[in-house]
């Protein structure tokens, strides 16, 4: 079964079947991720968050990711149940409870993107389009860059990634990867007030994170997942509470000091990477941004922007 | 020993091959070939790279040059501050010392 | 693993048409860090997955050359006016002969060999351009452990870089059983070029490279091992492949010599190797040391107790036996059953 098709139009036994047997193939952006892991908390959650997304039930080609999800040990497999990420390389996972499966999941996809893929410069950073370009917002976890995010796709802008700036190395572009969007703690119901409860992942609940809900990728997200974009603007935001709304433009040099270290593969990539960083920040300007809500910071970016958001 | 006074005395180069820089207001990304690092220099340690990768140079001879060309006194830019900022970028391998590769 | 594995990562078969060994393969060669040598040694289709696969692992082992001649570079820089020329050892020799077994291999750590009186000195320049004791091993017991019975310096690693330096002065541990004549070796060594640092001769590396894999108990990587062995052995001179038998004789590395050749030949189908090895051992001696490799290597059921056994031999021949109980008793009384706290990943 070679072919592309929405994950949700498989039956759930299809389904179960490819990923007992390691043969899920989940085709996202530039790159294809193998997956296994016979866990219904899995299922359950591939069948929700990930419904709209193309998979092939068996890899018609070798892939980039190859994660599974595996009991630590022949014990775990069987009593109290655990499931840990194994991208193929070692990784300091810790073994999660059996329905913490998201987020093992989520997880490892994550560490396979970060750590393995270098035909892009991987930064940690939320993105989103229009039809004028990319925003690129670079910030520490617990920034607000997710709820930041969640609001600009209710204005107009299309997801691209909430943890992946991929930035092209021929050509300083980005390029989409809009896995769902991962809310953390009080997040979860900001953005569920926000975009509605059916977008919203069940909460997995007492994780080494706290609790953690997922943001699910829009229709029209997924359909563009292979248009890359220029950027148009680079944003640092911080979020503080009660803070008074202010922009604060940064030297391209001292902005491009920051992405490095938020970046996994800068270093790795060298050469390339100067001239992609370099080359992205020729045309666009960065602003640090700190605001004390969602409305404020929506404020921000129209200021910055010059456009009015829809 | 590299000790502190004979960075002063130790003649100076830099290879422009081995760089790639982008100038930004007054302060430099360079990105060094050899080392894969890239470093935020401000336009005095810039300078310094800059000079000796025209012509080598003794630590007391670019002393000099850097306060004809930013018009700096003896005051303004201090000996030890020079020969700190040598010092750093010796370590980073951005300029390297001729009686070295002797 | 099938034994085909082996050359089909070594490029000399071609890959399997089918999707799912063709993942297989991929998987097994990245968990045995072999990737990158695979994918320099195989060509794959234009502007397919797997060519992008390949260029991802041929960019991390682009960075690990980079680092790694930087190091060169570092270290040669903190020896200036010490006279000191220290022989630069595998994977760091592999990439500044730009030999073949460098082609996309991983390299984390610069290991360097100087002479035993070199030794302090070597460790105090170090440390004054920027190295220092590495955290997992900065305590007493593992410095001293080190010191008296280990055939280099603790690790050093470079406070800024992060870098990781072994500074040896022998090539197996002071007490193993085999010992190795490290003194002619190095007589026989020979400048990189322009430079003042030196590696070991074509034959010479060979040698210390089946040491490594068969004598000090690194066969935790046997694919990679092997694969190593295999394209050293292919680039030797018809002539210097001659001469290996004798020198191995000579500087007292006949065991593990004859052993990678013996694997050469029955991993690679390479001839020449089965015949010199042949010519150095007694098959029955070691029938069950090679036993053990090829189960383990083959990843089939016997291979825990292979993993076993070889772990024992490994330890053997480092450490007499008064000197391994307490080490291993240290080890298993510092271990404890929940010790693993929860970590920080990279990345959210």
């Amino acid at each position: 079964m070679n072919t592309l098709a929405r994950l949700g139009s498989y039956s759930r036994s299809d389904l179960r079947s490819a990923l007992k047997q390691g043969t899920l193939t989940l085709h996202l952006g530039p790159f294809t991720h193998l997956v296994s892991g016979a866990s219904n908390a899995l299922l359950d959650f591939l069948s929700d968050t990930y419904r709209d997304y193309q998979v092939e039930m068996a890899p018609s080609d070798v892939t980039d990711v190859l994660l599974s999800l595996e009991a630590p040990n022949l014990l775990r497999r069987f009593v109290r149940r655990q499931i840990t990420p194994n991208p193929g390389f070692k990784v300091p996972a810790v073994p999660l409870p059996i329905h913490m499966a998201p987020l093992a999941y989520e997880m490892g996809l994550n560490l396979s993107v970060a750590l393995k893929c270098c035909r892009f410069i991987n930064v940690h950073a939320g993105v989103v389009a229009d039809d004028s370009g990319a925003i690129v917002m670079s910030a520490a976890s617990g920034a607000g860059k997710s709820t930041l995010t969640a609001a600009l796709l209710q204005h107009g802008y299309r997801l691209f990634s909430d943890e992946f700036a991929l930035i092209g190395l021929d050509k300083p572009l980005l390029y989409p990867y809009p896995r769902p969007i991962s809310l953390k703690q009080e997040t979860i119901s900001v953005v569920r007030d926000m975009v509605g409860d059916s977008w919203i992942s069940e909460t997995v609940t007492d994780t080494p994170k706290g609790d953690i809900a997922y943001y699910r990728a829009r229709e029209s997200d997924l359909a563009q997942d292979k248009t890359p974009t220029a950027a148009k603007l680079l944003l640092f935001p911080k979020f503080e509470k009660g803070a008074r709304a202010m922009t604060h433009q940064l030297n391209p040099a001292e902005a491009i000091m920051r992405l490095v270290p938020a970046s996994t593969n800068y270093s790795l990539l060298g050469e390339p990477a100067f001239h992609a960083l370099t080359g992205l920040l020729k045309n666009i300007r960065a602003y640090e941004i700190t605001y004390g809500s969602t409305t404020d910071s929506l404020r921000l970016v129209e200021q910055i922007t010059g456009q009015k958001m829809l | 020993m590299v000790a502190a006074p004979s960075l002063m005395e130790k003649t100076w180069t830099s290879d422009s091959g081995q760089f790639l820089a982008v100038e930004y207001d007054d302060t430099y990304l360079v990105y060094f070939k050899p080392s894969g690092d890239t470093h935020f220099l401000n336009f005095l340690s810039f300078g310094i790279v800059d000079a000796v990768s025209k012509t080598a140079l003794s630590g007391t001879e670019l002393h000099e040059k850097l306060k004809t060309d930013f018009s700096l006194t003896s005051s303004e830019l201090p000996v030890a501050l020079v020969t700190s900022t040598i010092g750093e970028l010796d370590q980073a391998g951005l300029i390297s010392s001729v009686d070295n590769s002797k | 693993m099938h034994k085909s594995a082996l050359k089909q990562m070594a490029g000399v078969e071609p890959l399997p048409q089918k999707v799912m060994d063709r993942i297989t393969l991929i998987r097994y060669a990245d968990a045995n860090h072999i990737l990158g040598q695979m994918a320099s040694a195989v060509i794959p289709e234009k502007d397919s997955r797997l060519e992008d696969i390949f260029r991802n692992a041929r960019l991390r082992a682009e960075h690990d050359h980079r680092m790694l001649q930087f190091e060169m570079n570092r270290l040669e820089h903190a020896l200036v006016g010490t006279g000191i020329e220290p022989i630069i050892l595998k994977g760091g020799a592999y990439v500044a002969l730009g030999r073949k077994a460098s082609k996309g291999r991983r390299v984390s750590d610069l290991d360097i060999l100087v002479s035993e009186d070199e030794l302090e000195e070597v460790e105090a320049r170090l440390k004054l351009a920027g190295w220092a004791a590495d955290e997992a091993t900065d305590n007493p017991y593992d410095q001293a452990y080190y010191r008296h019975h280990m055939h280099e310096l603790p690790p050093l690693r470079h406070q800024k870089r992060g870098t990781v330096i072994d500074v040896h002065h022998l090539l197996l541990p002071k007490t193993a059983k085999s010992k190795i004549d490290v003194t002619t070796m190095r007589q026989s060594s020979v400048f990189l070029e322009g430079k003042r640092l030196k590696v070991f001769d074509n034959v010479d590396l060979f040698i210390h490279s089946a040491v490594h894999a068969f004598a000090d108990g690194a066969i935790d990587t046997p694919a990679r091992s092997l694969v190593e062995l295999f394209m050293l052995y292919e680039e030797l001179p018809e002539r210097d492949a001659a001469r290996l038998p004798a020198r191995a004789n000579e500087v007292g590395a006949s065991t593990p010599v004859s052993i990678a050749l013996w694997a050469i030949g029955r991993f690679f189908d390479v001839k020449n190797s089965t015949v010199h090895s042949k010519q150095m051992m007694g098959l029955k001696r070691y029938l069950v040391l090679r036993w053990a490799i090829t189960s383990k290597t083959h990843d089939g059921p016997l291979a825990p107790l292979a993993k076993a056994f070889l772990y024992v031999r490994s330890h053997y021949l480092r450490m007499p036996l008064r000197l391994l109980i307490p080490h291993l008793a240290r080890k298993a009384a510092s271990w404890r059953p929940n010790s693993q706290k929860p970590i920080e990943l990279p990345v959210p």
